[in-house]
């Protein structure tokens, strides 16, 4: 016997077709899920929490805080260096200057090979440490809201401390 | 009679940011029909130098026109309302409400207050805008401009005609959902995972694939701590950010487009995704609902059990997928450069600059 369940379809679908209506997919829907396989699979997705991005914007007071990791992040973007050779009088020397000239590039290359390195690994570092930054911010930012919230709380009992809070 | 002279100005400008593309191809309208345009920007990428010009090359006279792309806030603002405000025209893209950073990125969380702040100062200075969707226009009109009119961003589709399409390595007997889109808590991508779990319930072989730039760290950690708990994490594919070739072959992989997204100021994805033939399955969330504007298959509760089932309904049904695929193609066309640019000189010209 197949269980006829109620609400199991909740989606509120909208579509257009000629052959198949919403009731139909909505029925089709109701007649495979079993109650409790419903509630069980909603139950287990659901318990995990969603992701905290809930502090309000209004509460955002941190100007400054907003400026830093902005440009941080900026900053971030721009870690690798470039070869800088200035010009020198040696390089005028024929032959041996030319020759000097790519001796010179190569070692500052070399050297940038491995600066470069040892900074990809500061970023990663630096880029994980702006993220905490961040995620400390809101939640300093929250628990200010809170902090506010009850404050009020506070004021209205001790204006009013007979009645209910 | 003297040439007619608009230009536009963006924030940034990137070859690969879909305000810049816009902007560069209502520059070639304009151009073609003989009017004086360049595109001025605040900061410009390397790979754009040669297209955009620095604004502060922008010249003071002789402009009918300065068409002003305004998402995030913008320290160009006060200027522009300033200086230029008997011949600015804003085209409004969208902000995300700014709640949706606040966890994790309070910078950008204070951008986006800030561009939904300037919006309304922008409509105490100038009466009429552009929005690419009607929902966006809805938001001007909250803001207080008088008159609105929508002009869609285009879907160039020679873009992607011209690819070799290079698709995921995924190999299943089930079904593939696709999600495209930076990770970012309004894009739900945990909520994805949690449809996966769902899925895999009734098709054990169900696989996600999530192409989009790991954007917040934080949240793309959280998504993979999700996929961990539920033990599906061998079932979620997140390649990072694609070219477009590799766009192109997960949208032709995929089985469906699901979108359970909370905010979208347009949707890409959606119009990507029913040129691919792809089925779309989306929430009904801001844009999403003008987007598609009927075609799809679209739903108002994250019920994930029936979610589920849904899907796996529509995956085995072949001929309903033919029947949806097809609606989205005759959608898609609204999209098209032809019409589009019928729009755009129609609005341009109810605006005095036609």
């Amino acid at each position: 016997m197949t269980e006829k369940n109620e609400d199991n379809s909740g989606l509120g679908i909208e579509f257009k077709d000629e052959a198949l209506s919403a009731a139909d997919i909505e029925t089709k829907i109701e007649t495979a899920l079993t109650n409790d396989r419903h509630h069980e699979i909603n139950n287990t997705v659901n318990a995990i929490p969603k992701f905290v991005n809930q502090a309000s914007a209004d509460h955002l007071s941190s100007t400054a805080v907003g400026h830093h990791l902005q440009a941080a992040r900026r900053a971030l973007a721009q870690a690798e260096t470039a070869p800088n050779l200035a010009n020198s009088p040696a390089l005028s020397v024929p032959i041996l200057g030319k020759l000097w000239g790519r001796i010179r590039e190569q070692m500052h290359e070399l050297v940038l090979f491995y600066v470069n390195r040892s900074g990809a690994t500061t970023s990663r570092v630096d880029a994980q440490l702006i993220e905490a930054v961040t995620a400390l911010t809101a939640l300093v930012e929250a628990q200010q809201a809170e902090l506010e919230a009850l404050k009020d709380k506070h004021k209205k009992i001790d204006n009013n401390p007979e009645g209910p809070a | 009679m003297s040439q007619q002279v608009i230009h536009q100005l963006i924030n940034g400008a990137s070859s690969r940011d879909a305000i810049t593309q816009n902007a560069l191809l209502w520059q070639r309208w304009l151009q073609d029909a003989g009017v004086e345009s360049e595109l001025f920007a605040l900061s410009i990428t390397d790979d754009c130098q040669d297209k955009v010009r620095p604004w502060h090359r922008y010249p003071a006279k002789g402009v009918d026109g300065l068409l002003y792309h305004h998402s995030l806030g913008s320290s160009v603002v006060p200027e522009l309302i300033n200086q230029h405000a008997d011949i600015l025209v804003p085209v409004y893209h969208n902000v995300t409400p700014p709640h949706w950073f606040a966890g994790s990125q309070p910078d950008l969380a204070q951008r986006a207050a800030n561009g939904i702040e300037q919006l309304n100062v922008l409509a105490q200075a100038v009466p009429a805008g552009i929005g690419v969707s009607e929902f966006n226009c809805a938001d001007m009109r909250r803001a207080g401009f008088k008159r609105t009119e929508v002009i869609p961003i285009t879907f160039d589709a020679q873009t992607y005609s011209k690819l070799i399409p290079i698709p995921p390595k995924i190999k299943t007997d089930g079904p593939i959902l696709l999600f495209t889109g930076r990770f970012a808590p309004h894009k739900c991508q945990e909520d994805l995972v949690r449809l996966l779990y769902a899925c895999r319930q009734f098709e054990p072989n169900t696989q996600l694939l999530l192409i989009g730039a790991h954007w917040s760290a934080g949240y793309t950690d959280w998504v993979r701590y999700v996929a961990e708990a539920l033990g599906v994490a061998d079932g979620v594919h997140a390649p990072g950010g694609v070219s477009f070739e590799e766009l192109a072959g997960a949208y032709q992989a995929a089985d469906v487009y699901v979108s359970l997204s909370e905010h979208e100021g347009f949707g890409m994805p959606l119009i990507e995704s029913m040129f691919f033939e792809l089925p779309v399955l989306a929430y009904r969330s801001s844009a999403v609902t003008d987007t598609l504007g009927g075609a799809g298959i679209t739903f108002g509760e994250k019920n994930f059990a029936a979610l589920a089932q849904l899907i796996i309904a529509l995956w085995q049904d072949k001929r309903w997928q033919q029947r949806i695929v097809a609606g989205q193609s005759a959608r898609v066309q609204d999209f098209m450069e032809e019409r589009v640019k019928a729009k755009f000189w129609q609005v341009l010209g109810q605006l005095g600059l036609g």
